[in-house]
């Protein structure tokens, strides 16, 4: 059993490590199972599925609970969606866009 | 006297200039040559169109995947070429043919720090499918030619860092220096953008007229001409395929949408939550192109 977990995103994700939860891909298909040791070609494949973080086995104690991880997530979208739409205030399409996009992006990290 | 040119010819004359450089640019594969030809003859059976197909396995493979794949979503495996003609038809096979080859065709290995291929696909795929997605908001006929219309429509990037990577670099440094869209950055460097190198390849391998101007005026649609809304239509999916943040094109900016497309296409702004998630489904429904890319 593991003591805990962390969410990481696939590009700081490194082989040895191992995965704290099943992945699977956009479509539910098994990729790995909870427990395998990453190697760089299962990295490589999360990141041909666009699989953008993965929960991996962290023996330690936390360094953040997983609630904290997702806020620290939330932030990053949000802020990322502002520095993609900066410039396009001026458009009232591009308000309604930017504010669809954050919500889509933040109810799939939800998900 | 000075001869006046228009801002188009002026575009035309940099496009061939810059073009001029490039070497050993790729020719139309053969084979969709060959099945263009024989789709122009009334009397060609699904049985012929198949056997040029099938000449080639790993084309065969590739055409029964994209067929039998949630892409399309038919009940019953389809085991043959010529069955999967006769059930889609020569177009939508032509289609599937362009879009399984293309990514052969532009195909290299890449070394650290270049422009990423995975993620340009990944947009390129993308913007196919909110294209569709779009398209069914609007009741447009013709889903097909709007995913590839989506997935074809940036490939003057590709051309442009295949054949001649040095200003290509020039041109993606601008971009990382000054946060700007890469037309921009395009036009400062080369004079012309990958829009209309993309156009320029098309009119060459002698692609559909409304391929070729989509691509040419995906980011100003109303220059398109009888193609408008097929234009208007990648314009937006461009930008909505960016603000999925799905993929990257090589930039880290959005463009602003066109407001005469916005009103032309007649969307309303609570329409964005929908198309994103139906862009979204789209997407995982179109799973079997991203295998291609690797």
């Amino acid at each position: 059993m593991i003591a805990w977990m962390k969410l990481v995103k696939t590009d700081e994700a490194r082989a040895g490590q191992r995965a704290a939860r099943d992945v699977t891909d956009l479509r539910g298909n098994l990729l790995f199972k909870a427990g395998t040791e990453l190697t760089p070609e299962l990295l490589e494949t999360c990141k041909q599925r666009t699989i953008s973080h993965l929960f991996i086995e962290d023996g330690g104690a936390p360094s953040a609970t997983p609630a904290l991880d997702i806020q620290v997530r939330r932030d990053t979208i949000s802020k990322e969606v502002d520095q993609l739409f900066a410039g396009a205030d001026k458009s009232a399409t591009m308000v309604a866009l930017r504010e669809a996009s954050r919500r889509f992006l933040l109810g799939k990290l939800g998900k | 006297m000075a001869e006046t040119t228009s801002p188009h010819q002026q575009v035309q004359e940099r496009v061939r200039k810059l073009v001029e450089r490039i070497q050993g640019l790729p020719t139309l594969p053969v084979m969709l040559n060959n099945i263009n030809q024989m789709i122009l003859n009334p009397r060609t059976s699904p049985k012929e169109v198949a056997h040029v197909i099938s000449n080639d396995p790993s084309l065969t493979s590739k055409v029964l995947r994209v067929v039998n794949s949630s892409f399309y979503g038919f009940p019953n495996r389809i085991t043959t070429v010529t069955h999967a003609i006769v059930i889609l038809g020569f177009n939508t096979i032509k289609s599937i043919v362009l879009s399984s080859t293309i990514f052969d065709v532009f195909r290299r290995n890449v070394k650290p720090g270049d422009f990423d291929r995975t993620q340009f696909w990944k947009h390129s795929i993308g913007c196919g499918c909110a294209a569709k997605a779009i398209g069914r908001r609007l009741n447009y006929p013709m889903l097909e030619e709007l995913f590839i219309a989506g997935l074809l429509h940036d490939v003057g990037k590709i051309v442009m860092d295949q054949y001649m990577p040095e200003k290509f670099v020039e041109v993606l440094n601008v971009v990382h220096t000054r946060d700007c869209l890469i037309a921009e950055a395009e036009m400062e460097v080369l004079g012309a953008t990958h829009a209309d190198v993309g156009a320029w390849l098309f009119e060459k391998w002698n692609l559909s007229k409304g391929l070729i101007e989509t691509t040419r005026c995906h980011h100003n649609p109303a220059l398109a001409g009888e193609h408008t809304k097929l234009a208007e239509i990648i314009h937006l999916a461009d930008i909505l395929i960016r603000a999925m943040r799905f993929g990257n094109g090589g930039d880290n900016k959005i463009p602003i949408v066109s407001d005469s497309a916005w009103k032309s296409l007649g969307l309303q702004h609570s329409d964005f939550d929908d198309l994103l998630v139906q862009t979204n489904a789209e997407i995982d429904k179109a799973m079997v192109f991203l295998d291609f890319i690797k």
